[in-house]
C-alpha cells in the first residue's frame, strides 16, 4: 500500500467522467462487532466523503464503519470536461479530515 | 424484499418505533449541512426498515427489472472484510444510493447522495459479518428502488 493518504484519478471519455479514489484509513468497527480486527480500540471511521467538480458538489457520501479498511470509491457521471478540478475531502468520527485535488484527464 | 421477511421486519420495526421519536430525513439536508447531521440513528439501527425510515423517511421499496445491476465480489481471503460492490443503473435522476448488508449487526453501510448529476455507476468495498445479502436502494424523486444480491464466501480463497 502506498504511503499517500489519498490517491485519486479522474478520467473523461466520451461524455462520461470516471473518478476513482483510494483513501488510507483504518475504518475500525465498534468493539462488539465480530469483524472488528482491531479489538480494544474505539470505532474510528470516515463518516462523510464529499467530492466536487469545480464549485459543485457531485457526491456527498455518508459512511458507517462497515466500509472496508482503506476505502475504495469509484463512480462515473455524465458530463465533466478535461482540465476541470475534482476535489475530494473526508471527515471521520474523531474530527480528522483530509482532502485532495486532481485535474480531470 | 420478500414478503415474509418484510412482515417480520415490520413487526420488529413496530417494537422499535417507540424508542425512535424522530426520523432524520437526509434527503432534505443539503450537502453543506450534512456534516453536522451524520444520521447516527440510521447507522446504529439494527433492522433494515428502521435504518431506512431513519435515513430516507420510508421503507417502501419497489423493484424495476433490468434497470439496476449489482455485482459483488468478495476478496480472496474468504472472510468478508473486503467485499467489492459495483452498482450500475439506467434509472435516471438518481438522488441517492444506499447500501445495506443483511448479515451485519447494523445493516446500514453507506449512503451516497448525488448533486443532480446523472450517475451511471458506483463501486466501493464493504465489510460483511457473514454470508448474506447486499441490498441497494436507489432513490429517485419520491420513489425507492431496491435491488439485492447474495454474497457467499465459500467459493473463494483456500479457507
Amino acid at each position: 500500500m502506498s504511503a499517500k493518504p489519498i490517491q485519486i484519478r479522474a478520467k473523461h471519455t466520451k461524455g462520461v467522467t470516471t473518478v476513482r479514489a483510494l483513501i488510507k484509513h483504518q475504518m475500525s468497527n465498534s468493539k462488539s462487532s465480530p469483524i472488528n480486527k482491531n479489538k480494544g480500540s474505539n470505532p474510528h471511521f470516515i463518516q462523510e466523503v464529499t467530492c466536487s467538480l469545480g464549485d459543485n458538489i457531485i457526491l456527498s457520501a455518508l459512511w458507517g464503519s462497515d466500509i472496508a479498511k482503506d476505502p475504495f470509491l469509484a463512480f462515473t457521471f455524465k458530463g465533466g470536461n478535461k482540465g476541470e478540478t475534482i476535489r475530494l475531502s473526508w471527515v471521520d468520527n474523531m474530527g480528522k479530515r483530509d482532502s485532495i485535488e486532481t485535474i480531470v484527464a | 424484499m420478500r414478503t415474509d421477511l418484510k412482515r417480520r421486519l415490520f413487526l420488529k420495526y413496530l417494537l422499535a418505533k417507540g424508542t425512535i421519536t424522530t426520523a432524520i430525513c437526509t434527503g432534505l439536508i443539503t450537502p453543506h449541512s450534512a456534516l453536522a447531521a451524520w444520521p447516527k440513528k440510521a447507522f446504529e439501527a439494527t433492522t433494515i426498515p428502521t435504518a431506512l425510515n431513519a435515513l430516507l423517511g420510508s421503507d417502501k421499496t419497489r423493484t424495476r427489472r433490468y434497470a439496476t445491476e449489482v455485482k459483488t465480489r468478495p476478496h480472496m481471503n474468504n472472510s468478508g472484510t473486503q467485499v467489492t460492490v459495483t452498482i450500475t443503473t439506467t434509472i435516471p435522476e438518481v438522488d441517492s444510493i444506499t447500501l445495506l448488508a443483511t448479515s451485519n449487526q447494523t445493516p446500514l453501510v453507506a449512503c451516497f447522495n448525488f448533486g443532480g448529476r446523472t450517475i451511471d455507476s458506483l463501486a466501493t468495498r464493504i465489510k460483511m459479518e457473514g454470508k448474506g445479502e447486499v441490498i441497494v436502494i436507489l432513490k429517485s424523486g419520491d420513489r425507492l428502488f431496491s435491488e439485492q444480491t447474495e454474497v457467499d464466501f465459500s467459493g473463494c480463497g483456500c479457507g
